[in-house]
């Protein structure tokens, strides 16, 4: 049981200073959104205007289209984990995940059993009667979640939720909380600035920079078609390339890329008229080491830089144009790659991806 | 295989934690050891001018005037209801400052967490400026103000309000009045750390689940404020029994309290077997009240 979200216009200002400018977006029941942005992008001030721990200055904020923008706290229903989990440390877990059924005076055996019933399912059957302190990490997480859940509120809201953990337990709760997210279909928003993190738990990526959303799309999408240079360059790494306009038709646009090289891109639905130059967006894992055969754009290219990470081998490499280029190859191909190799690189087009800004 | 390796990690594990744990405990020994010779001094210090005195004291209230063991000066107190009364009195008394201080200081403690740095250091100055001020200055002010053509007499007669002056001295309400002030820091003084030591998103989580605010503070912001609730009024209760000027001073003649009652007994009786019985009691007292607060609120057991 979800519910559908909507922000509309939504605003905050400290005194002269806009934090949060004209956010609107919607997501439907079930969605799991991440928001990501660098540091001071208003991600976390969003998140807690949903809360409502800050008040909007201006728009609407509806879940099931009711606004919700001017309602007390208390009254907003909604399910949030803390950044370091909160829980009372003077109650025992027990307690903990009963406070919100007792606040609603549910009934004392149905208290009982529900707070039972949610133990299990965050796999912490056995430690009801524990204190918070007494837990690791990735429990207190865990209590902190079915606290969060107990009540059953149409949205959940989870703040930097994997920021305390370690790398190991980090990747482990990611995927149970994606199951918990699975299995009660609960519509959750979550703040990270962790991009891996984004693009494993979420079913639409939300990327905000100085209080305005850059791009809100499916994690596929956001990678594969960035709608900016910035998203481009936030989510994994991408070669972003100037290039000059030379032709514009009605089904194709020509441009120059890397030096003189003509290249035809089909024109997509926002077409292009002006011979002002685009940004073309290629990712590193992308560009192909080739032979003459390759049926796409082919660069010639020298290795400045070879770094070796275990599955990819990522290449500096300087073109025939004097521009660098980033290439990430899989170790099984490219072991006999050197520093100093000329190479040819192969990029087809469908790879090149044109950005705004 | 893997068990063994398990097993064997396990172990050596616990060696190496057994040994840290011997290395810390070698260490804080040889290190108390020397920690001790620099109590040393103020151990001989409170031996020589506390400890020995105290003896002499006990001593003076077990021995007649011939110099032989009586208990005559514990049963008189105890057989007479007077000085029951002063005991209860006493009590009302350090309960009733204890209660005011604790309403009236928690909301300053609470506040000085809450406003920006500049305010909170101000609403410090406002508490210690008095702290620092000399006590019978600040009684003495209290007359002042609460006699009867003092301040508040005279504003609420001019104002109409009333006919005639209030008593506001010389009784209870002026004992109740002067304590308070002069008290009030210490309760302040013991909240304060602990109520900023409170991380406030306990609160907003309390709110996100549904609490109002009310419901919030009485749930999780009071009961994380024990400790400095435990500390402040055992502080103020405890100094409230043996207070001295303020009530001989601000109180009336029926209104005695413990501490009046040995001084009394000392320089207009000259009764030195009796009150230094009085003094024993009020220490006793003052200990039970400690021991048993410090049972009832086993707070450092919680977090």
């Amino acid at each position: 049981m979800g519910a559908n979200i909507r922000l509309e216009n939504v605003c905050k200002d400290y005194g002269q200073t806009n934090v949060i400018k004209y956010v609107k977006f919607e997501i439907e029941d079930g969605d799991f959104l991440t928001i990501l942005g660098p540091s001071g992008a208003g991600k976390t001030t969003l998140l807690k205007m949903i809360a409502g721990f800050e008040d909007t200055s201006s728009g609407s904020i509806l879940i099931n289209g009711e606004d919700i923008a001017r309602k007390p706290i208390h009254k907003r229903n909604i399910g949030m984990l803390f950044q370091n989990y909160a829980l009372f440390p003077h109650m025992t877990v027990n307690e903990n995940i009963s406070f919100p059924l007792g606040i609603r005076k549910v009934k004392k055996a149905e208290k009982k059993e529900r707070v039972a019933e949610m133990l299990n399912k965050v796999k912490l059957g056995e430690y009801g009667k524990r204190y918070p302190r007494e837990l690791s990490g990735g429990q207190q997480q865990r209590v902190a979640l079915a606290r969060a859940l107990v009540f059953n509120p149409p949205v959940l809201l989870l703040d930097e939720p994997m920021a305390a953990l370690d790398k190991q337990l980090r990747k482990h709760m990611q995927l149970e909380i994606k199951e918990i997210h699975n299995a009660l279909g609960i519509t959750t928003i979550s703040v990270t600035h962790d991009q891996e993190e984004a693009l494993t738990m979420a079913t639409k990526v939300c990327i905000m920079k100085d209080g305005m959303v850059e791009q809100i799309a499916s994690p596929v999408e956001i990678y594969e078609r960035p709608n900016s240079v910035f998203v481009a360059k936030f989510i994994g790494e991408a070669n972003v390339v100037e290039c000059p306009v030379v032709k514009v038709e009605p089904s194709y646009i020509g441009i120059k890329l890397y030096g003189d090289n003509l290249v035809r891109l089909p024109q997509k639905s926002k077409k292009y008229t002006s011979f002002n130059s685009i940004n073309v967006v290629i990712r590193p894992e992308k560009v192909k080491v080739v032979d003459d055969s390759f049926n796409g754009l082919r660069l010639k290219a020298k290795i400045e830089q070879a770094v070796y990470v275990g599955d990819v081998l990522k290449l500096k490499v300087r073109l025939e144009c004097g521009k660098s280029m980033k290439v990430k190859v899989f170790t099984q191909y490219s072991l006999s790659l050197n520093v100093g190799d000329s190479i040819n690189l192969g990029i087809l087009e469908e790879d090149m991806v044109v950005v705004g800004r | 295989m893997e068990e063994k390796a398990a097993l064997e990690g396990a172990v050596s594990f616990n060696k190496a934690e057994q040994l840290t744990m011997n290395y810390t405990a070698k260490r804080n020994k040889r290190r108390s050891n020397k920690s001790w010779m620099l109590l040393i001094l103020p151990a001989l210090f409170l031996f020589i001018f506390m400890f020995i005195p105290l003896l002499q004291i006990i001593k003076l209230s077990i021995t007649d005037a011939g110099g032989s063991f009586t208990l005559a000066a514990y049963l008189k107190f105890f057989q007479s209801s007077i000085y029951l009364q002063v005991i209860a009195l006493t009590f009302k008394v350090a309960f009733v400052v204890t209660l005011l201080c604790l309403l009236l200081g928690y909301p300053v403690a609470y506040a000085m967490t809450k406003c920006s740095k500049r305010i909170s250091s101000l609403i410090m100055i406002a508490v210690m400026i008095p702290f620092w001020t000399s006590l019978l200055v600040r009684t003495y002010a209290w007359m002042i103000i609460l006699q009867s053509n003092g301040i508040i007499n005279n504003i609420l007669m001019g104002l109409g309000l009333i006919k005639e002056p209030l008593q506001l001295m010389n009784n209870t309400t002026g004992v109740y009045i002067g304590m308070t002030h002069i008290l009030l820091p210490y309760m302040i003084l013991s909240l304060y750390p602990v109520l900023s030591g409170i991380d406030f998103n306990y609160v907003s989580a309390a709110q996100n689940l549904g609490a109002n605010k009310l419901l919030a503070f009485l749930r999780v912001y009071l009961p994380l404020s024990i400790q400095g609730i435990a500390a402040g009024s055992i502080l103020v209760f405890v100094m409230g029994i043996g207070y001295f000027v303020t009530p001989s001073l601000l109180g009336g003649s029926n209104d005695a309290m413990i501490s009046q009652l040995i001084q009394v007994q000392v320089s207009k009786l000259l009764n030195w077997q009796f009150s230094s019985a009085v003094s024993i009691i009020l220490l006793a007292i003052s200990l039970v009240v400690l021991y048993v607060s410090k049972k009832l609120m086993k707070v450092d057991k919680l977090w």
